[in-house]
Parts: structure tokens; C-alpha cells; sequence
């Protein structure tokens, strides 16, 4: 049996909320309890019972979720899987297995240990999997490896048949295979519960890599400097950045506001053949960068996910740019992250050509500008280099991530702490991001977003922004206009017929 | 999807018009007239009356119309998005509206209406307008608690129930239960997954019924301290489709027509809450998966009326079995009759004829419960619900 944590228990007012504390938008949104799952049995049963007493489920893994897809639920209930036990069963054979609620961090440490082999996951410690891994999930081996979905050999879940009764299934390439695909990439809480990810392989871990970086003053940044500094950044992972010996090479180029007076990029990377002994790929990237007048370092980070900082015990390693050399474990895990919770605000983009000069123009007017009585700290993006082996063109019908063009991935990013913040805050990055997708590249029919076409492959379900629930046309933002999302509403009527999981953004049928 | 549609009020009031007289009625609707001096010594009811109204360009909006006898003289025009259902408050004082829409604010879900009802004018102000829960998109019917206090609306589209709190100024407050149905039939098309259609509240508030046009299905659920339960379900028919649900004054029968065949079924509620078919009765009536055939029940509860394409029959209900046995067949060519309710009065059927484009006031034998001749008391753009207070 699940453990219930109803209204009355002492732990039901830390229990119910997201790390995310904007959310939900009302006291009143919460869910009426959390069923604490320890195994899928539990999982079951606790769905079962849920379903049945017409209460609407949710799923919480690691509760990373940026909208209110999981705690706005009122009156009904989130299943939580933070205490889900592994259960390997004969049934997996030599496959890996991962259960949805289990850490990021966690989940390297222990295939690491068990196995030398990794997943090519995101860089916050305590994402769960579940939502993770099912929307697609990505990280800094990405471009080396591809995305942890692009793995996954089969899923175990449940879905709720047409009559209200729970199913146990196990989706592979032979076994339902519509629901599979689906379950690789399209998002959570859309067609049922997922309880383990099985792989038949994975990759093996890098031995070790290199972190360093570059950053730039902002009080003496001019326009032109700027736009030279993002269009260098964007032309190597559109040129050189698609040659496999740099698919080892992953950067996140953190630009704050200017009253954070620095900001910079960040950089991991190995060889290949997840070595370090080769730097030469390091060393060509950041001397794109010397013109452009940079302080070596990369500057701390602005939000709450980053390539994590050197350590004294880092080996510093010799050449014209300092870079710490680190065994790949430390570097993965000792960053931690994610743990903090405050108010935030997420959109995203995925870009498929280098920076246009009327976007970097763009981008520094707005973090440059300042908002009469708003603290400007806090508002970050984040451009991350993508690409390398996501880009095989077969995986868009493989899986549910049908970006397979993109160079870079942007991250907007906004933090702060007090709730009376909270209007100024989201028109601010609303407005940047309208501004942003209002030039010559955009389609006048779908001005104020990146709508997938020449120059943009639309938005990452996994930083999902609820602004976009504007738009009729936000699924295909998502899910492209390729006949994913029809594909996905046909799943969805097959396996989740009542539409007992549903949200903001989930597949509509 | 349906979008807000900019309403003009030009564009109403030329498909409004007024018309008295039943000469055209008389010579295509070959019935009984009422005997002329039943109602010529009375004085004219006076009144209200709320039309819903959705025309062929999705323009949409509530009409208010002023009530003398068979006379009604339009009042006022107000947007309002695919009010499907319109019911008044017990104490006549605030009216609600279902707004059978699929988007609310670019999220999945329908949205329920309260408006104040001017006590001198009858003219209606929007209180305020509530979005139901996710995923409750598309609502057909509602239904106020006799105590004023709740209203429980059934989500076709959604699958589901949301019961809202009624403030003491008639006001919908939040969502405050989401009951999530779970369900299907075997029709391919039409029963994939639960729809509920009608739900309706006993005489004193303590449970309710509900009809599933989805999964062949009667819900009883107990009514408590603003919350519905699970009480009970029925399977009805396969592939007969739920619809319209009429409760008899007394408590034990309830009539339901369904969407999928067009029969009705006769159904019996035991003190213990056990449902049992009593009989089914084939219409041949023209049967649509979206729309059942509107049926009303006198107060009496002798009679029950039913109204289709080819009119309205009317049904006489055996006392003791509550079976029912045909004692007219009221017909009318070109027609359809969509929405139906009785007057306040009980003395007459109103009736939409979503042809024509006209609303129709048919009277009520009191010794038989037959249909007199109809008289047209307006006219107006497509009309889909109706609520009449008198005064």
C-alpha cells in the first residue's frame, strides 16, 4: 500500500508543493493528498483506487516540473515516486533498468558503480527521472551520446483502459509500439504512469573530462562586441561544432542581465573516446573568443542548472587557456544543483542557424534595459550548443522528439523570491521573448514565437511555458507540424480514452 | 474549437422579429384546439423570458424577452458563449448558463455563467463567469440544488461533474469537486468514453441522477455538505445513449430519452436507491448522437412530453407502474423542436423550433394534459435553451 498523506497530516504542507514556488497560481489548486509510492504494485493500486473515486492523478518524480502541470490538481491526487524502490525483475534480462523516481545524480552514481556506463541526462542532481527521461532528456554528453529517450529499449507503464481499469504494460519496438514511441519524448502526465525505463545498452561513462570557460564584462560591452560574441558562439556549433570530433565538446553560454556586470560561457568536453588526452577541440573554440576581449573563468551561474564550477582538487592542465581536468564522476555529481526552491519562469527555443545579427541586437537591448522597480538580477538565458548525434534524422520517427535539426537549444530563465515580483517578472520575459521572435525570420502567422520552419525547430516540452497555450498552434511549437502531435492524439484516444491524465499543455484528443 | 464570435446586435435584431396569431400554425399542425374560454377570462401571465441562442456563423448570446400572455416583447441582447442550458436560481433572482465551449483563457475547459435577473425589468447583468475544472470542456447541462446553494454541472465533452458553491449574491464561486468519469459503450463513434449529458437534483437536494451518453449509463450519487458520492450505477440498454433525464413529483420514477435510438426508458428509484427498468418505448423519431429528444414531465405527473422533428407526443403515465401509453401525437412538418420546458404556470409547453427560427407557446388541456394549438410569441435567431420566470 502507497502511504497516503492526506490534508490533516502533519506532512501534507511540505508535501504538496512543487520546488517551484510560483506554483500553483492558488492555495485552493493544491492536490488533496499524495500517495507516497514504494513500488509499482503500490503504484498501481494507489491509481487504481484514485481512478475510481473520480479523482484526477498526477505524477511527481523529482518535481522539477516549470509549469503547474503536476501540483495544480485540486482535489485530486499526486502520486509521488521519491521512494520508489528498484525492483529488477527476471523479465528485464541484462537490460538497465531506471525507475522514474529516482535522482539524476543518483542514477549516475549507480550505473557508474554497477556498470561504467552513464546516461546522457541533464546536469541537476535531483531531477527525477521520469519526467525527465519521457520528455526527452538532455545534457552535457548529449552531443556525444544523443538524448537519454533516444536509449530507451522499453517502458514499463500504466494507463487506464476505456472502463476505468488499471493496465499494466511493457512498451518496446514489438509491444504496443505507438505508446512506446510516445513515451519517448512527448512530455509526462499525458498517457498514463511510467514505472521503469529499461535499456538494452548504454554508453559507456567518459573517463574523464575538462571543464573552464570565458567570460566578459559587461560594463564595458558595447553592441558590436556583443553580437560579435554571440555569432562567433553560434557559427562554431553551425559549422565546425558539426564535426564528430567536437560532438565531445558541450557549452552553455549563461548571458545575464547587465547589472550582473559578468557573463560568459561555460564548457565540458572529452574526446570521443571519453579521454582527455586530445584538447586541441578546447583550445580552437576559446580562441574564437580572443578578439572579443574575455576574462578566462567562466562566470558563476546565474541559474539553478550549469556545468558545475572547478573544485581545489581539480587538475589544472597546461596550454594557453586554463581548464581543470576532473575524473568525469566528481564533475558529474559534485555540481549537485537543483535542490533550491524559489519562484521561476521558463520559456525555450530550439535554433537550427547561427544568431542573425537583429537577434543579438535584440537580446542586448533587453539585457541591458532595466525595469523600473524590478531587480534585474535573475533573468538569465541560456544558450546550450546541441546537436552532434541528436541530429539523426531517423530518431524523429523513432521517438517523439522530432528536433533533429537544431544547433543550439535557449533556455530562458527568469528567478526571483517574492510573490508581489511575480506580475513584473513574467511580462518581462514575455515581453523579451515576443520582441525576440517578431523579426524577418518569423513567419508574420506566428509572429512572437520560434514556429518551426527555416531558422527555428519550436520549443523543448520539458521547459514547457504555459504563454504559449496563447497561440492555437502551440502543439505544433512542440511537436512540429510533421504529424507528431496527430500521431499523439491517436495514442492518446487508444491508451487514455477518458482523458484521466490531462494538464495545461498535455495532448489533447 | 470554438472562439468568441464578435456578436452584433444588428444582426439579431434583424432575424428578431415579433409575430402574434397561429394562422400559419393552425393549418399545418392539425390539433386540438383549447376550448377559447378557459383562457379568455384570465389575465395574461406576465413574466420573463431567457432564450439562448447560437446562429449558423456561431454568433452567440442571451435574449430577454417580456412576458405578457402570448405576447413577448424583446428586452435585451447579451453575449454569451454557446449557452446550452439555462436555469434559474429557486428564488428566481440570479439565472445560470452553461456555455458549451471547448477553450476558456487557451486552456481545455468550458466555462458556467451567473447573472443577476432585475426584479422590474427582468433584464439580466453578469455577476461573474467561472471556468470549470481542466479537461471539462464542452458542458451540456446543470442543475441547481432546491436549497440554492450549489450548482453541479455535467461535462459532456470532459467526462465529468464540477459542483460550484452559489454565493448569498447569487455569484458562482470556484470549483469545489471534480468528480472524473470513467467509462465507454460500444458505439465506435459516439461512446469512446464517458459523456455525461443531464444531471438532476431529487426535491430535497439529497441525491442526484445523471445520464451518460457515453457508457450507456445512470449514476445515482448521494448529495451531502456540498459534495456528490458514488452511490450507485445502472447500465442502460447498449448503444442507446443516455440523454434527458425527467424526475416524477414522486421521487420514485424518472423518465430518460436516449440520444443513440431515440427510445425512451421508464425507470424505477426504490427507497434504497436501486434503479430498475420499467419499460422502453421505440419513438421512431429521428435520432441524433449529439442531441436526445427534449422531454418534460407535468407537475401532476400525469403526462410526459416528448418533442422531436415530427413534434411533440404526449404520454400518459399509469399511476401505480408508471408506465407510459401514447394519447397524442402532435404533429408538425418542418420543424424541430429542440429545447422544451413548461411554464411556471404549468399550463403550457414552450418550445424552440430551431427551424423556424421561432418560439412557440402550445397549451395544456388540465383534464387530459393534451396539446391545444400553438401560438408563435416570437421570433428569433436559432434558439438552444429557454427558462421563463412569471411574475
Amino acid at each position: 500500500m502507497a502511504i497516503t498523506v492526506t490534508q490533516q497530516d502533519p506532512r501534507y504542507q511540505t508535501l504538496k508543493k512543487s520546488r517551484n514556488l510560483r506554483l500553483p497560481a492558488s492555495e485552493a489548486d493544491f492536490a488533496s493528498r499524495i500517495e507516497l509510492c514504494e513500488t509499482a504494485s503500490d503504484t498501481a493500486e494507489a491509481l487504481q483506487r484514485i481512478v475510481s473515486a473520480g479523482l484526477r492523478p498526477t505524477v511527481r518524480c523529482g518535481g522539477h516540473c516549470y509549469e503547474d502541470f503536476v501540483v495544480n490538481n485540486p482535489g485530486g491526487a499526486i502520486l509521488d515516486f521519491s521512494l520508489l524502490e528498484e525492483s529488477h525483475s527476471a523479465e528485464d534480462g541484462a537490460r538497465y533498468r531506471i525507475n522514474p523516481g529516482k535522482q539524476l545524480g543518483d542514477i549516475y552514481l549507480d550505473l557508474y558503480k554497477r556498470y561504467g556506463v552513464t546516461i546522457p541526462a541533464g546536469t541537476c542532481y535531483s531531477v527525477g527521472a521520469g519526467g525527465h527521461i519521457s520528455g526527452g532528456g538532455y545534457g552535457v554528453l548529449s552531443r556525444l551520446h544523443g538524448l537519454t529517450t533516444d536509449w530507451v529499449s522499453a517502458v514499463d507503464i500504466l494507463t487506464v483502459d476505456a472502463n476505468g481499469k488499471v493496465i499494466q504494460r511493457r512498451v518496446d519496438k514489438q509491444h504496443d509500439p505507438d505508446l512506446f514511441r510516445a513515451c519517448r519524448g512527448a512530455g509526462g502526465g499525458n498517457f498514463g504512469v511510467i514505472t521503469a525505463f529499461l535499456f538494452d545498452k548504454l554508453p559507456q561513462a567518459p573517463q574523464e573530462v575538462v571543464h573552464t570557460g570565458v567570460s566578459f564584462d559587461w560594463t564595458t560591452m558595447t553592441e558590436d562586441r556583443f553580437i560579435a560574441i554571440l555569432t562567433t558562439y553560434g557559427n562554431y556549433w553551425e559549422t565546425r561544432g558539426k564535426d564528430p570530433d567536437t560532438y565531445g565538446l558541450f557549452s552553455i553560454m549563461d548571458i545575464s542581465h547587465a547589472s550582473t556586470k559578468r557573463f560568459g560561457l561555460s564548457l565540458q568536453f572529452c574526446n570521443p573516446d571519453g579521454t582527455c588526452k586530445d584538447l586541441s577541440v578546447v583550445n580552437e573554440f576559446l580562441d574564437l573568443f580572443s578578439h572579443c576581449n574575455p576574462s578566462p573563468g567562466a562566470p558563476a551561474p546565474a541559474g539553478d542548472r550549469a556545468i558545475s564550477r572547478p573544485a581545489l582538487s581539480d587538475e589544472p592542465c597546461t596550454g594557453t587557456h586554463p581548464m581543470y581536468r576532473r575524473l568525469w564522476l566528481d564533475a558529474t555529481i559534485g555540481g549537485g544543483g537543483g535542490e533550491g526552491s524559489g519562484r521561476a519562469k521558463y520559456k525555450s527555443t530550439y535554433m537550427k542557424h547561427n544568431f542573425t545579427t537583429e537577434e543579438a541586437k535584440c537580446i542586448y537591448k533587453h539585457m541591458t534595459s532595466d525595469l523600473h522597480g524590478i531587480e534585474m538580477r535573475g533573468f538569465v538565458l541560456a544558450v546550450d550548443s546541441y546537436g552532434g548525434v541528436i541530429n539523426q534524422s531517423h530518431l524523429a520517427e523513432e521517438t517523439s522528439i522530432c528536433q533533429r535539426s537544431s544547433i543550439m537549444k535557449l533556455q530562458f530563465q527568469s528567478y526571483w523570491q517574492n510573490a508581489e515580483d511575480d506580475a513584473g517578472r513574467l511580462k518581462w520575459l514575455k515581453d523579451f521573448y515576443s520582441d525576440l521572435y517578431s523579426g524577418p525570420n518569423v513567419d508574420p502567422r506566428y509572429t512572437h514565437t520560434p514556429y518551426p520552419g527555416e531558422h527555428y525547430e519550436g520549443c523543448y516540452i520539458n521547459y514547457p511555458d504555459s504563454d504559449m497555450l496563447a497561440y492555437p498552434f502551440w502543439p505544433q511549437l512542440y511537436y512540429g507540424d510533421q504529424g507528431l502531435y496527430p500521431f499523439l492524439q491517436g495514442v492518446k484516444r487508444r491508451y487514455d480514452p477518458n482523458n484521466v491524465f490531462h494538464h495545461a499543455m498535455s495532448i489533447r484528443w | 474549437m470554438k472562439r468568441d464570435t464578435p456578436w452584433s446586435r444588428r444582426a439579431f435584431m434583424q432575424g428578431i422579429g415579433y409575430v402574434s396569431g397561429i394562422g400559419l400554425l393552425n393549418k399545418i399542425a392539425p390539433v386540438n384546439k383549447m376550448p377559447e374560454a378557459a383562457h379568455s377570462c384570465m389575465a395574461p401571465k406576465t413574466g420573463f423570458a431567457y432564450v439562448g441562442s447560437t446562429d449558423e456563423v456561431g454568433t452567440s448570446g442571451i435574449h430577454v424577452f417580456e412576458i405578457r400572455g402570448d405576447h413577448w416583447k424583446w428586452k435585451q441582447s447579451i453575449p454569451s458563449r454557446s449557452p446550452v442550458s439555462l436555469l434559474l436560481h429557486p428564488n428566481q433572482q440570479s439565472l445560470y448558463v452553461v456555455n458549451e465551449v471547448d477553450e476558456h483563457e487557451g486552456l481545455p475547459r468550458g466555462t458556467v455563467e451567473a447573472y443577476r435577473i432585475n426584479a422590474h425589468d427582468g433584464t439580466l447583468a453578469l455577476i461573474n463567469r467561472q471556468p470549470l475544472s481542466l479537461s471539462g470542456i464542452n458542458p451540456r447541462h446543470a442543475t441547481v440544488s432546491p436549497d440554492g446553494n450549489y450548482l453541479v454541472v455535467a461535462i459532456h465533452g470532459g467526462g465529468a461533474y464540477n459542483v460550484l458553491p452559489i454565493g448569498p449574491d447569487g455569484a458562482l464561486q470556484r470549483v469545489s469537486q471534480i468528480m472524473k468519469e470513467v467509462g465507454a459503450g460500444t458505439h465506435p463513434v459516439y461512446q469512446a468514453s464517458a459523456h455525461p449529458h443531464t444531471v438532476v437534483f431529487d426535491a430535497k437536494g439529497q441525491y442526484l441522477l445523471a445520464t451518460d451518453a457515453g457508457c450507456d449509463r445512470i449514476n445515482l450519487f448521494t448529495f451531502q455538505n456540498g459534495r456528490m458520492m458514488r452511490t450507485r450505477q445502472t447500465l442502460s440498454q447498449p448503444v442507446s445513449g443516455p440523454g434527458h433525464l425527467a424526475m416524477h413529483p414522486s421521487g420514485k420514477l424518472f423518465y430518460v430519452s436516449n440520444t443513440l435510438d431515440g427510445s425512451i426508458d421508464c425507470y424505477r428509484c426504490s427507497d434504497e436507491r436501486e434503479i430498475r427498468h420499467e419499460q422502453r418505448i421505440a419513438t421512431h423519431a429521428k435520432t441524433s448522437a449529439d442531441e436526445a429528444q427534449h422531454i418534460v414531465l407535468s407537475s401532476s405527473g400525469r403526462n410526459l412530453y416528448v418533442a422531436s422533428d415530427e413534434g411533440i407526443s404526449v404520454w400518459e403515465i399509469d399511476p401505480i407502474t408508471g408506465k407510459l401509453s401514447a394519447i397524442q401525437q402532435w404533429s408538425m412538418k418542418n420543424r424541430s423542436l429542440r429545447t422544451l420546458i413548461l411554464s411556471p404556470d404549468q399550463e403550457h409547453l414552450l418550445a424552440a423550433d430551431s427551424s423556424r427560427h421561432e418560439l412557440l407557446s402550445i397549451p395544456i388541456h388540465a383534464e387530459n394534459g393534451k396539446l391545444g394549438a400553438p401560438s408563435i410569441v416570437a421570433n428569433t435567431i436559432p434558439s438552444t435553451s429557454l427558462a421563463v420566470k412569471y411574475i
